[in-house]
């Protein structure tokens, strides 16, 4: 078992990353729908409160019942990036969300990233149980 | 989350050395697992226990001894937690892209 690229293959297991294309929108108006409490709750499904500095208070009570809370890491309107940690009231850890815009030819990328706290493994290099012909193949299908 | 007995199991440095131990080398005792790792027998049986129970080891008796071995399935946990924030995230952002597809007034 090589230690060093089971590490690596532990990026895919615990991270989630989805990107979108909003055509012809502007800058300032797609960050408004992430920055803003509001809309950002519009899409993600609920209502947010958020105190937009690093440590704030992060929370949101999703439409079809459920909440998750945590807090802001950072919510930078330069950069256009915004991160915060949440997790199901009953959950004992969380996970890292980050919401990030970026300038294309044809319209804005919104990307999305969700990172569990296994991402540490990848940090140590530590091989996962069960990497073999179902391991990495599952993996690549839920991914995709 | 599916997943978060294997991710709690797994934050804890010692248990993911053990399970390193195990997965690169194969199943064993846990006097053989305390005599590599600078801990107690003892400790080595709490944190062997919390793997148990998330699934990540299982023991087995054998002749005197309790052999500790890696399985396999907490992994499609991990898959499905994936596939569940991953279809999550499909739909939040079908939502904003909808926002975007229709006029609408600030």
């Amino acid at each position: 078992m090589e230690l060093g690229k089971a590490g690596r293959e532990t990026v895919v297991i615990q991270s989630v990353e989805r990107e979108l294309l909003l055509p012809a929108a502007e800058p300032d108006e797609a960050w408004d729908s992430v920055a803003d409490p509001e809309r950002l709750g519009d899409w993600l499904g609920g209502d947010v409160e958020l105190d937009p500095v690093p440590g704030g208070e992060f929370r949101i009570s999703f439409d079809n019942g459920g909440e998750r809370e945590g807090f802001v890491e950072e919510l930078d309107s330069e950069a256009h990036r915004f991160s915060f940690w949440w997790r199901q009231p009953d959950d004992e850890l969380s996970t890292r969300v980050e919401i990030s815009l970026a300038e294309a030819e044809d319209g804005i990328v919104v990307r999305v990233v969700e990172t569990s706290p296994m991402a540490t493994l990848d940090l140590t290099g530590i091989p996962l149980p069960g990497r073999g012909a179902q391991g990495p193949t599952a993996l690549a299908l839920a991914f995709a | 989350m599916s997943g978060e007995p294997v991710f709690a199991a797994l934050s804890d440095p010692t248990r993911r050395a053990l399970l390193t131990r195990l997965a690169d080398r194969g199943p064993a005792p846990a006097t053989q697992l305390a005599a590599e790792l600078p801990i107690s027998r003892q400790a080595v049986l709490k944190h062997l226990e919390a793997l148990r129970e998330a699934q990540l080891v299982t023991s087995a008796r054998e002749g005197r001894e309790v052999l500790y071995t890696v399985t396999p399935e907490p992994l499609a946990d991990a898959v499905g937690w994936i596939a569940d924030v991953g279809a999550q995230w499909d739909s939040r952002l079908a939502a904003l892209q909808a926002q975007f597809s229709q006029p609408r007034t600030k």
